[in-house]
């Protein structure tokens, strides 16, 4: 056998086994990973209340599987639908393309200027209602169930109140440390509630709240703050809310409070009529504070 | 008298500059001692020729004598020749990628050229190459005590290597997520590739960025890179902070002794999504790219140019690139052996700033807001090499570098400025002593300096000083002994220091011919940067905020190790290793988005990766396939490292009839299991499957390619898509 009839051999050899090997692959189903998702959930948007374009940067709506959220990482959120325009239109669609599953809570966030997400700017939420501005939550949850991954719910629609978030008036004081910072510290708030919430309810804690910052310093002996508020709303209690490095929201508690000066055993209300307050001051000791540990 | 800044940034007088002379004496009284101790009064030269089985000339091969310093390479002609020889008799040993090592003992050097001839037989896979970055000076790829890789240029041109991160990549134990770098898990993703933990060596010489501490791989031209060496396990012992995952070295081209010219051109397109509603332009995206070099040598001084120029549509809305490389090299011979290298490089690269998609719906899309954003890179590389021989056994390193890097815009394309250039001067001078002939001391001290400023981090300036030393003992030639450490000395001038010491042993055996053993246990820590340290910035909705309180990071591993040859044809390599951290730094998130860089992660990373390769049917055939795995757990969260993925593996099938070849490669790497931003967005493993085919004509290679063969659509991280499906075609010269 010659040396070139040996060579067209396995050349054709070679040209069968390559046909064959690509006819395998186009009969196999590809595997292109990831993919578009069909289900969602979707619904519209009525504003009520007046927005503040000086301090609004963007609206969305979120949703969250399980609440209370370990973090803001579990929230998925909506695009934009409104931006810091003057005022929104009375009602904006909004959709969310989801995994199948099971959502707990469908919300609308509000986000400040020059600030990260606040979970307590919550504006409205769906199965919730108003009073006065006051948020009411449902209770219990009613789940939104997304089966498979076709099914489209399209009828949550939320009502959103902006003014919980339109916020003219500002209050300042200063904040005193004394004892040791306990080490396990995440991070702690200040807030203006318009109600006591009960210790160790996130839901009071987040929707009982006028204004919500939780970039007050940790591990200092004292600190200055200016919350900003709504001028209109009655504060009823100003305190400070520690919450431990797991970011743990079951663990949110009260380390200290703007006390009556008539009567420092009890919280102190503020009067907003001048839109601008100081000297609502606070003490913190945490030897008392965590007198049964953190 | 002038007042200078010593080492501990404070100013000094007179006083501290006699102590500085005082160390000067004693330092050149050790180095002409040493001298003197190894000196020989008789010497003579060594020449010859290397080709190889069918008596063609082979330029590039090694050459040294064993048991002294001396050395030479190949030129085009295959001919060497060593000076300063002793008289007496000694051992040449030739290597070369692709050959096999061979040793001539007993060679009779008196005074007059000797001249040899050494014919190499082609080796079944790459041979066994000598190898400069594990211990710092060159020893065979066998003898090295840690985990060593190497990928030469010819492996760099069949890949039709676009991005050098593609070939790395495929290495076992090494996993890229976008531009971050991770070797045995030790890195997960950060944006702007801050803080490697894998250090970035051109040429032997550093290249981390001042103020982000982060590697660019565009850095220079990808036709300078004449192979690079993947080390795998901390190499702070010898190299310092940032090595604490890894070295990489890029060693670039000689210049070639007549004159070279190489080039490429490559273009490609990109195909349509495999969801037709992802499909977000009706446009045909493609990218470009051409690759030149010249070479020449002038009788002692050999010249080289590059340059590299790259554009690209992208595939994704605002993914343009635009890429520009120039680089030089001049290396100059001395008599009496001395060398002096100098290269230069510079790079401009712009491109769009996608961050994140818009909706796993419209993954292709970027947000409105984000639509402007660019981002624009320059740096500029210089380092200079001087080599001087002393005696046989006693030579000088001194190298002086300059690292320039400078952001542009930074995602906002209304804040320019907002950057200024990050400078990193260096200088080191590094003595390599043999006093027995067993021996092979590595001594030496870097000294870096390095200046950053951002509007988003402040002004900053601070060095490093850094002495190492290292003896690799030989008592027969079958073991080496390696042991030696690196103590640096970090100041933030004004701020902070620290000091950190990095130890380092190693054993290395070769019972018998084509198998070796490994055995490393050392130490590796890693530098908080300054961005690290004091960013304060909104990134995507995310408040990131400053932590000046920052400690460096450290670790300690160890690994065990096997490589066997099998047969002719084939060779196995299989490693065990462990890798524990403290006070790993890592951005930790609260649950409002408010992110700060913390010493909070104590993980631990161990694992085992396995490499074969394989050649059969008279080498028209090959098979390499390697897999890692590893579980990167952190200890305190009790979860999976960020963005480590726990199970990557790469095959790769070649054909080679004749002028033609082909390789079909399948990459894998398993679902990570941990992200750090977006952790209910749905995931998948890393599936990629290539088809490169080549044919070649003379001087000339005609290759094409087709990449992500089957439009698999991922994210490395999230809400960004791995790039989809392109192909390319490549004609490539390389005209002597």
């Amino acid at each position: 056998m010659t040396h070139s009839n040996r060579t067209g051999r396995r050349a054709r050899r070679a040209g069968t086994l390559a046909a064959a090997t690509c006819l395998a692959l186009l009969a196999c189903t590809v595997d292109h990973g990831l993919e578009p998702i069909r289900s969602k959930i979707s619904g519209r948007v009525f504003f009520a209340g007046d927005a503040n374009p000086d301090i609004t940067d963007e609206v969305r709506v979120a949703v969250l599987k399980k609440f209370p959220p370990k973090d803001i990482t579990e929230l998925t959120f909506s695009e934009i639908i409104f931006g810091n325009s003057d005022q929104p239109p009375d009602t904006v669609p909004w959709e969310i393309y989801l995994e199948p599953g099971s959502y707990e809570i469908a919300a609308v966030i509000w986000k400040a200027h020059n600030q990260s997400w606040n979970i307590s700017d919550i504006i409205g939420m769906w199965g919730g209602q108003f009073i006065g501005d006051q948020l009411i939550p449902p209770f219990p949850f009613v789940p939104i169930e997304l089966k498979n991954s076709r099914s489209v719910v399209d009828t949550i629609d939320i009502r959103a109140n902006l003014n919980r978030v339109n916020r003219d008036g500002l209050i300042e004081g200063t904040l005193t440390f004394t004892g040791e910072w306990p080490a396990n510290t995440g991070v702690v708030g200040i807030g203006a509630f318009s109600e006591i919430p009960k210790s160790g309810d996130v839901f009071d804690y987040l929707l009982k709240n006028i204004a919500l910052d939780y970039s007050v310093p940790t591990f200092t002996g004292s600190a200055s703050y200016r919350l900003r508020v709504r001028s209109t709303e009655t504060i009823k209690y100003v305190a400070l809310m520690w919450i431990n490095n797991a970011f743990d929201f079951g663990g949110i508690r009260d380390i200290g409070f703007y006390r009556n000066p008539a009567n420092p055993s009890q919280p102190g209300s503020v009067n907003l009529a001048g839109k601008h307050v100081t000297g609502i001051d606070i003490r913190v000791d945490f030897a008392a504070a965590f007198g049964g540990g953190t | 008298m002038k007042t200078k800044i010593a080492f501990d940034g404070k100013r000094h007088g007179a006083g501290r500059t006699a102590a500085g002379f005082r160390l000067r004496s004693v330092l050149w009284a050790l180095v002409l001692s040493a001298a003197w101790m190894t000196a020989s009064a008789q010497a003579g030269t060594l020449s010859g020729t290397v080709k190889d089985a069918s008596g063609r000339p082979l330029p590039g091969a090694n050459v040294f004598l064993r048991g002294t310093l001396l050395g030479a390479v190949s030129g085009s002609d295959g001919n060497f020749t060593v000076q300063d020889v002793p008289d007496g008799t000694c051992t040449l040993v030739v290597s070369m990628m692709g050959f096999r090592t061979v040793v001539k003992s007993g060679l009779a050097v008196s005074g007059a050229m000797t001249d040899v001839d050494v014919r190499m037989d082609e080796a079944p896979l790459s041979g066994d190459p000598v190898v400069v970055t594990a211990s710092k000076h060159a020893e065979a790829l066998s003898a090295a005590h840690q985990s060593v890789t190497v990928i030469g240029a010819e492996r760099l041109a069949e890949r039709q290597t676009r991005r050098l991160e593609e070939a790395i990549g495929a290495v076992p134990g090494v996993h890229f997520n976008e531009e971050n770098v991770s070797i045995r898990g030790s890195s997960g993703y950060s944006v702007f590739n801050v803080g490697s933990r894998v250090l970035l060596l051109v040429d032997g010489v550093s290249t981390v960025t001042s103020d982000l501490g982060g590697i660019n791989w565009k850095i220079l031209p990808l036709l300078d890179v004449e192979r690079i060496e993947i080390v795998k396990g901390a190499g702070s012992a010898l190299y310092g902070s940032s090595a604490m995952g890894g070295v990489i070295n890029l060693i670039t081209r000689e210049p070639s002794r007549r004159l070279r010219v190489r080039l490429r051109a490559l273009a490609g397109v990109y195909d349509d999504p495999a969801w037709p509603e992802w499909k977000w332009t009706e446009r045909r995206l493609h990218f470009e790219r051409t690759d030149m070099s010249v070479s020449r040598s002038f009788g002692p001084v050999g010249l080289q140019f590059g340059v590299t120029r790259h554009t690209s549509t992208g595939y994704m809305e605002n993914n343009e690139a635009d890429l520009w490389n120039v680089s030089a090299k001049a290396g100059i011979r001395f008599r009496g052996g001395s060398r002096l290298d100098l290269y230069a490089a510079r790079m401009r690269n712009r491109e769009g700033g996608f961050i994140q998609w818009l909706s796993q719906n419209r993954p292709l899309e970027v947000p409105p807001y984000n639509k402007e954003d660019a981002i624009e890179y320059r740096a500029t590389d210089f380092h200079a090499q001087y080599h001087l021989p002393l005696t046989p056994r006693f030579g000088l390193k001194a190298r002086a570098s300059f690292l320039q890097t400078e952001m542009g815009n930074q995602l906002t394309a209304y804040n320019p400025g907002a950057f200024k250039p990050g400078r990193g001067p260096g200088m080191e001078i590094q003595a390599d002593w043999l006093p027995l002939p067993e021996h092979h001391v590595t001594s030496g001290v870097e000294y870096r300096r390095d200046l950053s400023g951002s509007q988003y981090f402040g002004d900053h300036e601070g060095y490093t000083l850094s002495p190492y030393v290292q003896d690799a003992w030989s008592p027969d030639g079958r073991w080496t002994v390696t042991a030696g450490g690196r103590w640096d000395r970090h100041v933030l001038i004004g701020e902070a220091s620290e000091n950190r010491l990095s130890p380092k042993i190693g054993l290395n055996f070769r019972p018998r011919e084509g198998t070796a053993l490994r055995l490393t246990f050392g130490g590796g820590f890693r530098t908080a940067t300054v961005f690290e340290k004091y960013i304060t910035a909104d990134y995507s909705g995310f408040n990131v905020i400053p932590n000046p309180g920052l400690r460096s990071e450290h670790s300690w591993f160890s690994d065990a190790g096997i490589s066997q040859d099998i047969g002719n044809a084939g060779r196995l390599e299989l490693t065990m290793f462990r890798s524990d951290y403290w006070d790993m730094i890592d951005p930790v998130i609260n649950f409002l988005g408010t992110i700060q860089f913390q010493n909070f992660v104590r993980a631990r990373v161990s694992g085992i990766e396995g490499a074969a390769e394989f050649r059969f049917w008279r080498r028209r055939l090959g098979l390499a396939a390697n897999a890692a795995w590893q579980n990167p757990r952190d200890l305190k969260r009790k979860e999976d490292l960020a963005y480590r993925p726990r199970f990557n593996s790469t095959v790769t099938g070649k054909a080679f009839l004749g002028p033609l070849s082909l390789e079909a490669e399948y990459r894998y790497a398993d679902r990570i299991r941990t992200v750090q931003l977006n952790p209910l967005d749905p995931r998948v493993p890393l599936k990629l499957l290539e088809f490169r085919a080549g044919v070649k004509a003379g001087a000339w290679t005609l290759q094409a390619s087709v990449r992500n063969a089957l439009n698999y659509h991922y994210t490395q991280i999230e809400r960004r898509m791995g790039e989809i499906r392109s192909a390319s075609i490549s004609l490539m010269a390389d005209i002597e």
